[in-house]
């Protein structure tokens, strides 16, 4: 996606409020990415989506900060990302990790392998939740798909380098620890 | 069925990454927002204020122009009585205060009967009746704050004085009885030493005098 620059902003007010940024545009331009964002560290739609709308609710709230806002685009998704570890503190993340891993499952494949497959799926998801912060973070900001390691690096305020580093590690130790699971 | 680590990992990224946004997402955001917009609008002070309110800060050059003056003006006035009124009451404290340290002239807790008495019947000058009746009772109300004080302070049981210092004499002998033996303590009463030395001179002259005599009779 563009970032905001590159969309043509026309600056009017919505419904007579203090917004001078075009929310309409905004959201066309960042809201897929955002609630990709959030969708990577809550597993819901639903509760990702939620996290979206909020974002957008504090560009409103906060619209004359926005003009100083060196990278918009950093800046959302930082926003996104801290509301989105909050609000997964609040929900119960097991039972949507359940229902995410569940999810993963082929359909078609028979019940006895479809359990295993989900439990699997669940123990990486588990042992993801247990890696190091900075390699995790990295590990999902790399599932988004529109966000290449430089924007990752700048939204974690790291180097190119680290992120990529901090990648390969947090996918060896992932897979280290499952292997040793799995031993067990 | 998934065999390995690797591969389960790379399905848990591949469903994290392949997750499409919800149909009329934008919708639902925007529709959100501009809920927010319109309540908070709503529930702002420009709902509150009068209608004549309203319309001075409408968007008019003269009518913000007047609107501004108004405001100026009441707030001029909202900061500047306040300021006269505390200036007055200082100065009344003050005058007060002055009066008040003037009768108290010096340390104040060694109150004496006298002048106990003194600031007690201490009449009132002029300037007291000419106070009004609030401030007047203030004032009197301390000066009879310091009387009880000291009337307290005569009325107070007296306390012996602390004990004096040892002389110098007394502290020898405090040292000699805790150092010498009670024989030696006996010597420092003239009539038992005069008495002792005595004994010791007749005994000397007993048997020196023997010895003497025998020598004598010898020769």
């Amino acid at each position: 996606m563009a970032p905001i620059e590159g969309c043509g902003l026309a600056l009017y007010s919505v419904e007579g409020a203090r917004s001078e940024l075009d929310l309409t545009a905004l959201a066309e331009t960042y809201s897929g990415l955002l609630f990709r964002v959030a969708y990577s560290v809550l597993r819901s739609r639903a509760e990702a989506e939620d996290v979206a709308q909020d974002v957008f609710v504090r560009i409103l709230k906060r619209s004359p900060d926005l003009l100083t806002v060196r990278d918009l685009r950093v800046w959302l998704i930082r926003i996104t990302w801290n509301l989105s570890i909050d609000r997964r503190r609040r929900i119960r993340p097991e039972q949507i990790d359940e229902d995410f891993a569940k999810s993963l499952v082929a359909t078609n494949a028979p019940a006895d392998e479809a359990l295993g497959d989900a439990q699997r799926m669940k123990a990486v998801l588990r042992e993801l939740e247990k890696l190091p912060r900075a390699e995790r973070q990295v590990l999902l900001l790399s599932t988004v798909e529109e966000l290449e390691t430089l924007e990752v690096a700048k939204v974690l305020g790291r180097s190119e380098s680290a992120v990529r580093a901090l990648l390969f590690r947090a996918r060896t130790r992932l897979r280290e620890r499952l292997d040793r699971g799995e031993g067990k | 069925m998934i065999n390995s680590s690797e591969e389960a990992i790379r399905k848990v990224l591949a469903g994290l990454r392949g997750c499409d946004v919800p149909l009329e997402m934008e919708q639902r955001i925007l529709k959100a927002v501009q809920d927010q917009a319109s309540a908070e609008s709503r529930s702002g002070w420009r709902w509150s204020r009068p209608l004549w309110l309203v319309n001075l800060g409408a968007p008019t050059v003269s009518g913000r122009l007047f609107f501004s003056v108004v405001v100026t003006g009441v707030l001029a006035v909202a900061l500047t009585i306040p300021l006269l009124h505390r200036a007055h009451r200082v100065g009344d404290t003050a005058s007060q205060f002055k009066k008040v340290a003037s009768r108290q002239v010096g340390p104040q807790p060694l109150a004496t009967p006298s002048l106990v008495a003194s600031s007690a019947t201490v009449p009132p000058t002029a300037s007291d009746f000419r106070l009004s009746g609030k401030k007047r009772k203030r004032a009197v109300g301390v000066a009879r704050h310091c009387d009880s004080l000291a009337l307290r302070e005569l009325h107070a049981a007296s306390r012996p004085a602390p004990p004096l210092p040892l002389t110098r004499e007394e502290k020898m002998l405090l040292r000699l009885i805790h150092t010498v033996g009670p024989q030696e303590l006996a010597m420092l009463n003239s009539e038992v030493r005069a008495k002792h030395e005595a004994e010791a001179d007749a005994e000397f002259q007993q048997f020196f005098g023997q010895v003497m005599a025998k020598n004598n009779e010898q020769n």
